[in-house]
């Protein structure tokens, strides 16, 4: 494959895959931090 | 992931020319899909209701584009049913591998029958007409659920077709002339650049796969519920539909390669570019599986038809929603068995011998001259009419990472700007050449008429006085 496809491959990995991954672990840690911020309100409810 | 990946990327990117296609792919993504993608997110959520009321909440006569987003979704939906009826035959003919060694022949000869050209309609197919009933009853099941039904559904078909599509490239990539079939994918042809068609096929795509001027996203973030990060769900949403598209292009494109390696052909030349190329080489990846052809088959193209019913299900969840908000019909049953059945019906032209050339009529135009308009004139209502500064602090009130100025320049000018220009040069080259050749009285019927007949039936039900 010519040099020009292999970047064309690298570009599309990164920005798509790589991009992908980077913005599910920013869901996941805000998905994580509302668990908790939620549990804390919980255990105040309680007491 | 849906059609628009694994059936019509695939063959958007062939007939377009593969390398030369993704350089405007992945600027139309991040120009136009993802803007398009947190404007639509947030029209949803803000408003909470569909398309159309959406719309008429920022002007009562801007009510009419999300009608016309609905009407081209109808249209989508029409033919959309049809390709997962063919999977449903190719389920069935898995078990058997009756298209083995000859998949385009068995194709277009065996299945369809195709005849000579759009005017010359033919028989029904029976099988066809069949498999279009039963997916229809499927989507009718699905959807009457209710959208918790959907979530789940969701859950259930989506992993597994990436699996699918991963042992698919797999197989791709280890047959002889793959590596040719991925230079041919991934090889920038900057000269193509300048063909105003490649432009528009890629802006289409992007706006098909993710289901951008249908109306959709906009019914489908009305539920979700206040605060939830719209930029990152855009952005997550975006990358992932186009890395699978990305994906699938890799599964298509070594078997093309193998193809071409051993026909000794032009790789441009081995299969009829087309709607159909998804059934000529994906069959032809699981014929050359080393063992459980039969199975891979059948499991294939089961998981083909649940990514179908995925995108064809919120389409109809999105045109019910936005009828129910605009006539107060508490009996959505009755609403979406009668929507159902009315593009059942439609829907016959598409199983007939000519129902392919048909088709791909009504797919290259309700795509370029339908979801493309509306999504410009999306950028110009928000953008001019709403004000897109405060539209932006909203959005940024309940997401993670701020979206900045860029948005803004995007949605008043960029995409806007593009989309005109774009259209603008396609029309005039339709005009000049019709497409793929068809006769001009097919692309005025198939594609213009309907084109008109969506904006002026949009134009009717926005001016229409809805029940408070």
């Amino acid at each position: 494959m010519p040099v020009s496809a292999w970047i064309m491959f690298a570009f599309g990995c990164i920005v798509l895959y790589g991009g992908a991954i980077w913005c599910i672990t920013i869901a996941v840690k805000r998905g994580s931090k509302e668990k908790k911020r939620n549990e804390v309100a919980h255990n105040q409810g309680a007491d | 992931m849906g059609l628009g990946n694994a059936w019509r990327f695939p063959y958007v990117a062939y007939t377009n020319g593969g390398g030369a296609f993704l350089i405007p792919y992945f600027i139309a993504l991040f120009t136009a899909g993802i803007p398009l993608m947190i404007l639509e997110y947030g029209l949803g959520q803000f408003f909470q209701s569909s398309a159309p009321l959406a719309f008429a909440k920022i002007k009562k006569r801007f009510e009419f584009v999300g009608w016309w987003a609905l009407g081209v979704g109808t249209l989508i939906v029409s033919y959309y049913a049809v390709i997962m009826s063919y999977s449903f035959n190719y389920l069935f003919h898995s078990i058997t591998l009756s298209w083995a060694g000859r998949e385009e022949s068995f194709f277009m000869k065996d299945f369809l029958r195709i005849s000579s050209g759009p005017g010359e309609l033919g028989s029904i197919s029976v099988p066809i007409l069949l498999g279009l009933i039963l997916t229809w009853l499927l989507i009718y099941l699905c959807i009457s659920k209710g959208t918790e039904s959907v979530g789940k559904v969701v859950m259930l078909t989506v992993p597994l077709p990436v699996l699918l599509m991963v042992v698919l490239v797999i197989r791709g990539l280890t047959l002889p002339g793959a590596t040719e079939g991925l230079a041919y994918y991934l090889t920038p042809d900057f000269s193509k650049l300048l063909s105003p068609s490649v432009w528009l096929a890629a802006y289409s795509q992007v706006f098909f796969s993710l289901s951008l001027g249908f109306g959709i996203l906009i019914a489908y973030a009305s539920y979700k519920p206040k605060g939830s990060d719209i930029t990152n769900d855009a952005f997550i949403t975006s990358l992932v539909d186009a890395g699978i598209s990305y994906l699938a292009g890799f599964a298509v494109f070594s078997v093309l390669g193998f193809f071409a390696f051993a026909t000794q052909r032009d790789i441009s030349q081995v299969v009829s570019a087309g709607p159909g190329l998804a059934f000529v080489v994906y069959p032809a990846a699981i014929a050359k599986m080393p063992v459980a052809r039969g199975a891979f088959g059948v499991v294939f193209f089961l998981m083909l038809l649940t990514l179908g019913i995925d995108s064809a299900f919120s389409i109809v969840e999105g045109v019910v929603a936005g009828i129910q908000d605009k006539f107060r019909i508490a009996n959505k049953q009755a609403v979406i068995i009668g929507y159902s059945v009315i593009l059942c019906l439609v829907g016959i032209i598409y199983t007939t011998q000519a129902g392919l050339y048909w088709l791909d009529i009504v797919d290259h135009w309700m795509n370029n001259f339908g979801l493309a308009p509306v999504g410009f004139a999306e950028c110009i209502i928000v953008g001019y009419f709403f004000t897109t500064d405060r539209f932006r602090r909203e959005i940024n009130s309940v997401s993670d990472f701020p979206i900045g100025k860029w948005w803004n320049v995007m949605i008043r000018f960029v995409t806007p700007i593009v989309l005109a220009i774009v259209i603008l040069l396609n029309i005039i080259t339709e005009i000049k050449r019709p497409y793929e050749n068809y006769p001009f009285w097919s692309t005025l019927v198939g594609g213009w008429l309907l084109v008109a007949v969506v904006i002026i039936v949009s134009l009717i039900l926005g001016r229409l006085k809805g029940k408070e």
